[in-house]
């Protein structure tokens, strides 16, 4: 996305179009090209789609007054160039209108594209946009809001994400947690006993079903998105880093002088933490998506995904190049920890920004980490947990008299859901809870803190009774329902919240809607298992390593028999729960779509993007000379042009400091520079846009 | 989905097809390597019907393929002469149907029941013909013999090292058994080996990765192999060291040019 933002300096209508006010007018090619090449590309084409008009954002999309998107037309499958194009808002020229030149493409032979970066709509109201392409027309309309200014605000939000977990998984939490005495629960959990509750749909813009990209970026964006795609709306090619982007709450909180950290078991990567700084099409984008923290720098950023961090020249890596993310973010300021150890060892008093990385992939899960479970941690014994790295995010940034957003992610409710291992995930849940008791604890002390615990999606799970092998039955026989299925009788002795056993002689039973056969003996799996593998011809085999005793003659009795072939439990469509306290928590009830979660913690902080002193995130800046150095690139200063010259991975970049103009491989681009201390100061996006970007 | 990177790690940084390969990566869902010689998977009770089109066996080719010698030379004398000496054992053949018999009634509650009937992919054998021997173990190369715990001597969130067993066999023949990570097409002339069986998961796999500890493997001579879920024994050269593939673009860390794949069920 970078890049294409570099290198947009067409203007070529700028002049034609400017003084316009009914309509920019795109004139067609004189020849007929485009069809020539789209016959000859598929000489015997399937019947061709119909030609249509898409445009970014959507209709019906609600934006907040200043937040920044970029604004795409496509005009797709063209049976002929339009002779004529036609883009307003509000009956007027789009260019005019935003300010800004569209800056047209054709990304393929039957199609055409309009695009503007970076623009914001600052009066709220109803706009529409209006395309008009020869016969084809389009219009769609957006709500542009200012957050409500009315009653208390609060200073920090604390958004915490239990990965797939939907109602069941809370209901059997606290089940599992908290024990039940003749219908009534002994206790509640910390999520539960947040004031407000509401519900969640969470269907993306592309499916009802959805992915934890697409629901999180709702989350952070207050846009739709398509699966597995986080801070963008689609766009027409296959380059995912390029697509149409909105606002991430990361750069929002920035821009108003916040703090923002991100605190997850899984990668940092990951769909649900990326989602607080990404922008692309492909959650899978980790190695860019570990740039794109560098380049918001959140103040804490801790979890796993510490591979995606080291230079492709470490055994290890998982980049495809050179970069050294660990150095960058070193070079920073950012004090780097590895392990728990070193996590408790910091003094949040003294420390402004916080990198964690605890695992090269996703952390394990809580079970394994409290078991000590060697088979699974290998080499990784030392791993903080959940609650103790919330705990420290908040000591780092409650610092920031301006307030802070901490995005939290239970992440291994749902990696665990996934294959079918219910009692991994509901210790992932109740380790998450206690992170939300560390959560409330600190806003019931600081009173201007907003918690909000919700989910993303859910998983077909439900609780449909007890199994008990007291009279001899074992396997499906021994699940027991209605007066036969009594109450679980898991214990917790030490209180810690979890249970002394996951294997009480009466277990809750967690079944799956949607699954393949699977092996389910009601003991905890030794390790994170796959519930089935593939065998020959693509047919998926029970895996007997589910089982306590994989060799039992009579294992059968244990076979769920499934209704999918899939080894991977999906995602189910059905809404999710969300527990809101504090103040802000009101805007938090009935049934919200995800996107409303955003605008809820917008209003909840009064975030005001348009006048006043926000508008402008404030720029992190690193010395311009160590960080080439550190990419084994040179430094020079022309004597002659005062310049400095720039040589790395075979790009000679001329910046003129005083200015902040500097020339690429011809190309004149924009750095943000600065001279401090004799040094030279470039911002961490200039230094990822322009220095190392393409 | 847990994608628990095995601390060590090749990288697996996929590109094409590859990435659809990738397995739903339960790379958590180890199994201890002890495991592997007794699979848990033979006695895969009301599975055995449709596991027995799994792999090509008759009894035809098997019994052709006995008087052959399991390996080409591979310059590894010892292992040559083993393999010799089986050769000319009498042939304990257990068919498919023999198996599937022995799984109807329980028999072959011990796993090592079924060590005796195992296929061995060999370049001797006719191609696309996979021969079937008696297979006892190959303690010619166990001074040869990798598991995955042996890949990597430091594993740190920094990165991880080579062990020096591994960089002492590179270029040498060697011994590992893991599971093929599910392929994409119908037969395969390379594969990546796990240590733990992966599933393929459609939902996760644009967030599935490789496990940290994968080797791949490479048939010789552009010699195919049907996937399998059951567990592999994989003798051949070891390569150490980063390379791409040229084709799928594939990074991989460990590589060993198969000689002869043994199926182990």
């Amino acid at each position: 996305m970078r890049k294409k933002r570099a290198i947009i300096t067409f203007a070529a209508l700028t002049a034609a179009c400017s003084m316009l006010t009914s309509a920019v007018l795109f004139e067609a090619p004189s020849s007929n090209s485009l069809i020539h090449a789209a016959d000859a590309a598929s000489p015997a084409a399937a019947p061709s789609k119909a030609a249509s008009i898409y445009i970014a954002p959507i209709n019906n999309a609600k934006l907040l007054a200043g937040e920044k998107f970029d604004f795409r037309v496509e005009l797709n499958d063209l049976k002929a160039t339009p002779s004529k194009v036609s883009i307003t808002v509000n009956g007027k020229a789009a260019d005019t209108f935003f300010g800004k030149s569209l800056v047209k493409s054709s990304s393929s032979a039957t199609s055409q594209e309009f695009m503007i970066r970076d623009v914001s709509i600052l009066t709220a109201g109803t706009y529409e946009v209006k395309v008009v392409a020869d016969n084809l027309v389009k219009s769609v309309k957006y709500n542009v809001v200012l957050a409500d200014t009315k009653g208390t605000k609060a200073k920090n939000v604390i958004l915490i994400v239990g990965d797939g977990m939907g109602h069941p998984v809370v209901t059997a939490t606290r089940a599992v947690s908290k024990g039940m005495t003749e219908g009534k629960y002994n206790g509640l959990l910390e999520m539960d006993k947040l004031e407000q509750r509401a519900v969640v749909s969470t269907s993306s813009m592309n499916a009802i079903m959805t992915d934890s990209a697409n629901t999180a970026s709702a989350y952070t964006t207050g846009q739709k998105a398509v699966i597995n795609a986080l801070g963008t709306y689609p766009d027409n090619n296959t380059n995912s880093l390029d697509d149409p982007k909105v606002e991430t709450i990361g750069e929002i909180m920035k821009r108003v002088g916040k703090s923002v950290g991100i605190v997850s078991t899984s990668e940092v990567q990951d769909a649900t933490p990326a989602s607080v700084v990404a922008h692309t099409n492909k959650r899978d984008d980790k190695a860019d998506i570990a740039e794109m923290l560098y380049k918001v720098q959140p103040e804490v950023v801790l979890g796993g995904g510490s591979a995606y961090f080291l230079p492709k020249s470490v055994t290890g890596s998982k980049r495809k190049d050179e970069k050294d993310i660990y150095a960058m973010f070193e070079q920073s300021g950012y004090n780097v920890v590895d392990n728990a150890t070193q996590l408790k060892s910091i003094d949040a008093s003294k420390t402004n920004k916080l990198l964690g990385l605890f695992h090269p992939s996703n952390m394990s899960v809580y079970y394994d980490r409290s078991t000590k479970n060697a088979e699974e941690l290998k080499t990784f014994t030392d791993q903080p947990n959940l609650w103790d790295m919330t705990q420290k995010a908040i000591d780092v940034l409650k610092k920031d008299k301006d307030g802070f957003f901490l995005m939290v992610e239970g992440s291994s409710i749902d990696k665990m859901l996934h294959p079918y291992d219910p009692e991994r995930a509901i210790y992932d849940a109740i380790e998450m809870d206690k992170a939300v008791g560390v959560a409330r604890q600190f806003a019931e002390q600081d009173g201007e803190t907003l918690v909000i615990v919700t989910a993303d999606h859910a998983h077909s799970m439900s609780l449909v009774g007890t199994y008990w092998e007291g009279d001899g039955k074992s396997g499906i026989s021994a699940i027991r329902q209605y007066q036969d299925a009594g109450f679980p009788t898991y214990t917790d002795a030490n209180k810690d919240g979890f249970p002394d056993n996951p294997n009480p002689d009466r277990k809750l039973v967690m079944m799956f809607a949607a699954a393949t056969d699977y092996y389910e003996d009601f003991k905890i799996d030794k390790l994170p298992t796959a519930p089935a593998v593939q065998g020959a011809d693509g047919k998926l085999v029970p895996n007997a390593s589910k089982l306590a005793n994989p060799d039992d003659p009579d294992k059968d009795r244990f076979l769920v028999k499934g209704n999918f072939q899939t080894t991977s439990g999906p995602h189910s469509i059905e809404d999710v729960p969300l527990m809101a306290g504090g103040p802000g928590s009101a805007y938090f009830k009935g049934t919200m779509d995800n996107t409303d979660v955003f605008f809820g913690m917008i209003n909840a902080m009064g975030v005001n993007l348009v006048g006043g002193k926000t508008g402008t995130a404030a720029l992190s800046w690193a010395p311009l000379k160590d960080f080439v150095t550190m990419m084994s690139g040179q430094l020079s200063v022309d004597r002659r042009t005062k310049e400095v010259v720039v040589s790395l991975n075979g790009n000679v970049i001329k910046i003129n400091t005083s200015t902040g103009k500097a020339v690429k491989n011809g190309k004149t681009l924009k750095v943000d520079v600065k001279v401090a201390n004799g040094k030279t100061l470039v911002s961490t996006n200039s230094l990822t846009e322009v220095i190392l970007g393409g | 989905m847990q994608h628990k990177m095995r601390p060590a790690l090749a990288i697996a940084i996929l590109t094409g097809w590859l990435v659809t390969v990738t397995g739903c990566a339960n790379q958590s869902a180890s199994e201890p390597i002890d495991s592997l010689s007794h699979s848990n998977y033979e006695d895969r009770s009301g599975l055995v019907a449709e596991d027995s089109g799994d792999i090509k066996v008759t009894n035809d080719p098997m019994t052709d393929a006995v008087e052959e010698p399991a390996a080409e030379p591979t310059g590894n004398k010892e292992a040559q002469a083993q393999a010799e000496k089986q050769a000319k054992q009498p042939v304990e053949v257990k068919s498919e149907k023999v198996l599937l018999k022995q799984r109807d009634s329980k028999l072959l509650s011990n796993p090592q029941d079924t060590a005796n009937a195992s296929e061995i992919l060999s370049d001797k054998a006719e191609d696309g013909v996979i021969s079937l021997e008696k297979s006892e173990k190959n303690d010619a190369a166990d001074n040869n013999i990798l598991t995955f715990e042996e890949l990597y001597s430091e594993v740190t969130v920094r990165g991880m090292k080579f062990s020096d067993k591994l960089l002492d066999l590179n270029d040498k023949e060697v011994v590992i058994e893991g599971y093929m990570a599910p392929p994409l097409g119908a037969t395969v002339s390379f594969f990546v080996l796990t240590k733990i069986p992966l599933a393929i998961c459609p939902f996760c796999s644009t967030n599935a990765d490789w496990p940290a500890d994968i080797v791949v493997i490479n048939m010789r001579n552009g010699k195919s192999i049907e996937p399998t879920e059951h567990p592999l024994k994989i003798t051949g050269k070891l390569s150490v060291g980063s390379a791409t593939d040229d084709e799928t673009g594939f990074v991989s860390q460990i590589r060993i040019t198969a000689e002869s794949v043994e199926v182990m069920k």
